[in-house]
């Protein structure tokens, strides 16, 4: 409701207000109906990345459900500024103050508007998906070092990795790392064996296939000893291996029994790894996310998309 | 027609000659209110902004740091950017 009390309206305020909360330069000129779906703005970008974690789609799709939010989002935040600046510019003086003009409601939208901007964002990391970029080479040459990968977090309730997932978990061992990524290869209840370069699950050796040099290609530089597909419980997948057979091999043989609620992970640089075969089986409350997708891949961008080949 | 009274009224407040202290009266409330005025900081700080180009594009930049944090850390929360 407008005062009988006048006021002219500065624009370098209009857009300092706009600036620090896009939406309250336009309460600040009176635009009450412009300003608060500027303001509110933000919830575009959890509420994208929820519906992608639902419906995991193809990486385009994603890209464009992830990304084009945050352009958005940057995009209103730029036109508020400059349309709460002209706004102000073109009232000046004359301008009948409406019950919302009060210092103490601009700074509590704008301390909201910071509050709420920062904790979707921390929402959305902690529950729907979480990027992370990748220090190591133990998981070449299905991930390689310097790549970005998303990893799924919302999922059902009843979910429980299968063979052939890639995870992210809780890094069992003293270093710095807070999450380390390798592949399930076996869940619980799962007889394994490794003999030599030999991955055996419940007695039976997991088939490999060779790989044409020409799929190779885009590893780039990365790309070091023996490389061949696993197929793992309808999982196809890259594994390698050192050329040397010097004892250098990161464990020799091996062979455990899965415990419940457990799985057992192996990176896929079979021989550079260090893995179940060090610390044991994860338990499935250490699993941090899913990995779905390769979003910055470090070698060549044909390498962009999807990581877990389940999805489309 | 006249309103008697009034006219009266009128008359009666000509014929009163204001105190001699009147114009120190409202000289020293103008002053009073002015004083009130400098003691609020940030009326100072506002009006000093407002008359210098400088303040005015430091608040803004201030203001930009401050709104565009939410950006940054999203796009530190995307790995786009490490610290």
């Amino acid at each position: 409701m407008a005062s009988d009390m006048t006021s002219r309206r500065v624009p370098w305020v209009a857009l300092a207000l706009s600036f620090l909360s896009p939406g309250v330069g336009h309460l600040y000129c009176g635009r009450i109906a412009k300003g608060l779906p500027l303001y509110f703005a933000w919830i575009l970008v959890p509420l994208c990345s929820v519906v992608a974690a639902l419906v995991p789609p193809s990486a385009t799709v994603l890209m464009l459900l992830v990304l084009l939010p945050a352009v958005a989002v940057l995009t209103v935040y730029l036109y508020a500024a400059i349309d709460a600046w002209r706004l102000a510019y073109q009232i000046r003086s004359d301008y009948s103050l409406r019950d919302y003009n009060r210092a103490a409601i601009y700074w509590l939208l704008i301390v909201v508007q910071l509050v709420y901007s920062i904790g979707l964002i921390v929402g959305a990391r902690v529950l729907v998906y979480e990027a992370y970029l990748i220090p190591a080479s133990s998981m070449s040459p299905t991930i390689l070092n310097g790549d970005r990968i998303l990893a799924r977090k919302l999922l059902p309730l009843d979910h429980f990795p299968e063979r052939g997932d890639l995870i992210v978990f809780r890094n069992p061992t003293p270093s710095i790392a807070d999450a380390f990524v390798k592949r399930v290869v076996a869940v619980a209840g799962d007889h394994i064996e490794i003999r030599g370069e030999s991955l055996l699950i419940n007695g039976k050796e997991l088939e490999r296939d060779r790989v044409p040099d020409e799929s190779l290609k885009h590893l780039g530089n990365q790309l070091s000893g023996r490389v061949a597909f696993e197929v793992n419980s309808g999982h196809r997948y890259l594994v390698a291996y050192d050329d040397s057979s010097d004892g250098e091999r990161a464990q020799g043989d091996f062979e455990a029994t899965v415990p419940e609620r457990h799985v057992f992970v192996l990176g896929d640089n079979r021989d550079r790894s260090r893995d179940s075969r060090y610390f044991g089986s994860i338990h499935v409350g250490d699993i941090f996310g899913y990995v779905d997708y390769i979003y910055w891949p470090s070698e060549s961008w044909s390498r962009f998309g999807v990581a877990n080949d389940r999805l489309p | 027609m006249t309103d008697e009274p009034y006219e009266r009224w009128l008359a009666e407040c000509r014929e009163v000659s204001p105190p001699a202290t009147l114009e120190d009266q409202i000289m020293s409330q103008v002053a009073k209110l002015e004083r009130q005025r400098r003691e609020i900081w940030w009326l100072r700080l506002v009006q000093r902004i407002e008359h210098s180009r400088a303040a005015r594009w430091a608040v803004c930049g201030g203001a930009l740091a401050i709104g565009g944090f939410p950006f940054v850390f999203l796009a530190y929360v995307a790995q786009f950017v490490t610290f």
